[in-house]
C-alpha cells in the first residue's frame, strides 16, 4: 500500500489540529492511520484455508483503496483550507478559530 | 462550568496549542494554569507552582519530551500526569510508555473531540485536592496529637496496654502561678509555648517522646537501649537550656518499669480517650520533678548509675522520702547554670 503522507505528517497535522471536530484534517488522518492497521492487521492474518486467504485480500485491498481515498482527501481539504502544503503548518486564520465545536 | 482553585501545570512545547489548550481550560473553570516548555526549569515549575495535575501536550515531531514524564513523576510522584497524543503511533507510543514506566497516569488521544480530556482533568483535581485537604487536616490533628498516642496507635491498633521499660523524664515551670500572675495571659501563653517547643526539639533531637504537655512542662519517655544515658544527656541540655531565663523550669529523672496505653472511654466511637504512661517510676519522676530548682536536674542513683554518665557538679542529695515509696530513694542532682 502505498503511501503519501507519512507517519510524521499525518501527526503533525493532528497535533495542530487539537481540538477541532468538524470539517478537521484530524479527523481524516486519524481514519488514515486506521485503514493502515487494518491494512497491515489484514496481512499478518493467518491463513489456514484458502478462503481465510480470500477474505483478508479482499479487506486489505478495500483497506488500501479506503486509504488512498482518504490521502486523496486530506491532500483537498488541506488546500482548501490553505494549509502550508511544504511544511504542513495550519493557516493562521484557522488557528484563531474558537474552539466553539466541542 | 464551575471556576476550581485546582492548579494545572500545562507542558507543551508549542506556544499555539498550549495558548489553546489554556484557554479551553479556562473556559472550563481552570483558573490556575502554568505553562512550561518541557525543556524548562522543570525543577522550579513543580516545586514552586506546586500543581495538582501535570498535562503534558506530546507533540509526534518531539519525541525526546517524553523523557519529561519520568522528571515529574521524581519530583513530585503523587501529582497525576495526563498526557494527550495524536491518534496512530503516537498514542501508542505514549500508552505503551505509561504501562511500562507508570510516569503517566492517563492518556488522551488528540484531537480532543469530546469532553473526556477536561474531565478526566477535573475529576483527577478534585481528588488530589481532596487528598491535600485531608492531608492538612491530619497534620493539623497529628499535631494535637502526642507523638507517643500516634506511636501507640501504630504498634497496638485495637488499643491494649503495654508494659515497657523506659527513662521518663519530667519538666515543669518553677513558680508558674506568680508568672501567670505578674504577666498578661497572652504573653504567659507565648513564652509556655516557646519553652514547650523548645524542650520537644531537644526531646526528640535525643530520641525522647513526648507523652503529654502537663500544663507547665513535658512529660516524656525514652525507650531502648541507651535510653538512661539519652535522657540525662537530654536534662543536661534543658537545664542550661537559654529558654530557662524566660521561664524557670526543673527536671526529674527516673527509670524503671512504667504501663502505656490508652486512658479514658474508648469503648464507644467519639468518646474521648488519651495515651499516658503510668507506674511508680512514672510518679517517682514527676516527684523529683517538684522538688527540682529553677535549672536543676534531680534523678535517682540508679539511673544516672545505668547512664555512666558523670558531671564535674553533680552532687548527691542523700536518700530521698518519697510519699507512696515505703523505702527512701537514692538520688543526685546537679545545677547546670545558676538561675536568677
Amino acid at each position: 500500500m502505498e503511501e503519501r503522507f507519512d507517519t510524521a505528517q499525518i501527526s503533525k497535522v493532528i497535533d495542530q489540529a487539537l481540538l477541532y471536530q468538524c470539517a478537521c484534517p484530524a479527523q481524516v488522518c486519524r481514519a488514515i492511520f486506521e485503514l493502515r492497521e487494518l491494512h497491515q492487521y489484514q496481512l499478518n492474518c493467518a491463513n489456514d484455508t484458502a478462503n481465510d486467504r480470500l477474505v483478508h485480500e479482499t479487506i486489505a485491498r478495500a483497506a488500501a483503496r479506503s486509504h488512498e481515498l482518504m490521502e486523496e482527501c486530506l491532500a483537498k481539504i488541506l488546500t482548501l483550507e490553505q494549509w502550508d502544503m511544504a511544511t504542513l503548518t495550519m493557516p493562521a486564520s484557522l488557528r484563531k478559530k474558537p474552539a466553539k465545536t466541542i | 462550568m464551575r471556576q476550581t482553585d485546582a492548579k494545572l501545570l500545562l507542558l507543551d512545547s508549542k506556544h499555539y496549542s498550549s495558548a489553546l489548550l489554556q484557554e479551553e481550560l479556562q473556559r472550563r473553570g481552570f483558573a490556575s494554569i502554568f505553562h512550561c516548555d518541557p525543556s524548562g526549569n522543570l525543577k522550579n515549575a513543580v516545586t514552586g507552582f506546586d500543581p495538582d495535575v501535570v498535562i503534558f501536550n506530546h507533540h509526534y515531531e518531539n519525541q525526546n519530551d517524553l523523557a519529561v514524564c519520568a522528571a515529574i513523576k521524581q519530583l513530585a510522584p503523587s501529582v497525576p500526569v495526563v498526557a494527550i497524543a495524536s491518534s496512530g503511533p503516537a498514542v501508542k507510543l505514549v500508552s505503551a510508555r505509561a504501562r511500562e514506566t507508570r510516569q503517566i497516569d492517563v492518556v488522551i488521544e488528540k484531537p480532543l473531540s469530546d469532553e473526556r480530556f477536561f474531565m478526566v482533568v477535573g475529576d483527577l483535581a478534585a481528588a488530589r485536592q481532596s487528598v491535600r485537604q485531608q492531608q492538612f487536616h491530619l497534620a493539623r490533628l497529628s499535631n494535637l496529637v502526642p507523638a507517643a498516642a500516634l506511636e501507640a496507635m501504630k504498634q497496638h491498633p485495637s488499643g491494649e496496654a503495654e508494659m515497657f521499660e523506659a527513662a521518663v523524664l519530667f519538666t515543669d515551670i518553677r513558680r508558674s502561678t506568680e508568672m501567670i500572675a505578674s504577666l498578661r495571659p497572652e504573653a504567659y501563653f507565648a513564652a509556655l509555648n516557646r519553652s514547650l517547643s523548645e524542650q520537644t526539639r531537644a526531646l526528640e533531637a535525643r530520641h525522647g517522646t513526648v507523652v503529654k504537655y502537663t500544663g507547665d512542662g513535658v512529660l516524656a519517655v525514652f525507650r531502648g537501649m541507651g535510653r538512661s544515658r539519652l535522657a540525662l544527656r537530654c536534662a543536661q541540655i534543658l537545664a542550661g537550656h537559654e529558654t530557662q531565663k524566660l521561664l524557670p523550669f526543673g527536671v526529674g529523672l527516673a527509670h524503671g518499669l512504667i504501663l502505656g496505653g490508652f486512658v479514658g472511654d474508648f469503648q464507644q466511637a467519639g468518646r474521648r480517650s488519651q495515651y499516658d504512661v503510668i507506674g511508680s517510676t512514672v510518679h517517682l519522676a514527676a516527684r523529683l520533678c517538684s522538688l527540682a530548682s529553677p535549672g536543676e536536674v534531680i534523678m535517682t542513683r540508679s539511673l544516672q548509675a545505668a547512664a555512666r554518665f558523670e558531671f564535674p557538679n553533680l552532687r548527691p542529695i542523700g536518700p530521698v522520702a518519697i510519699r507512696g515509696f515505703a523505702q527512701s530513694v537514692e538520688c543526685v542532682a546537679f545545677q547546670s547554670v545558676p538561675i536568677n
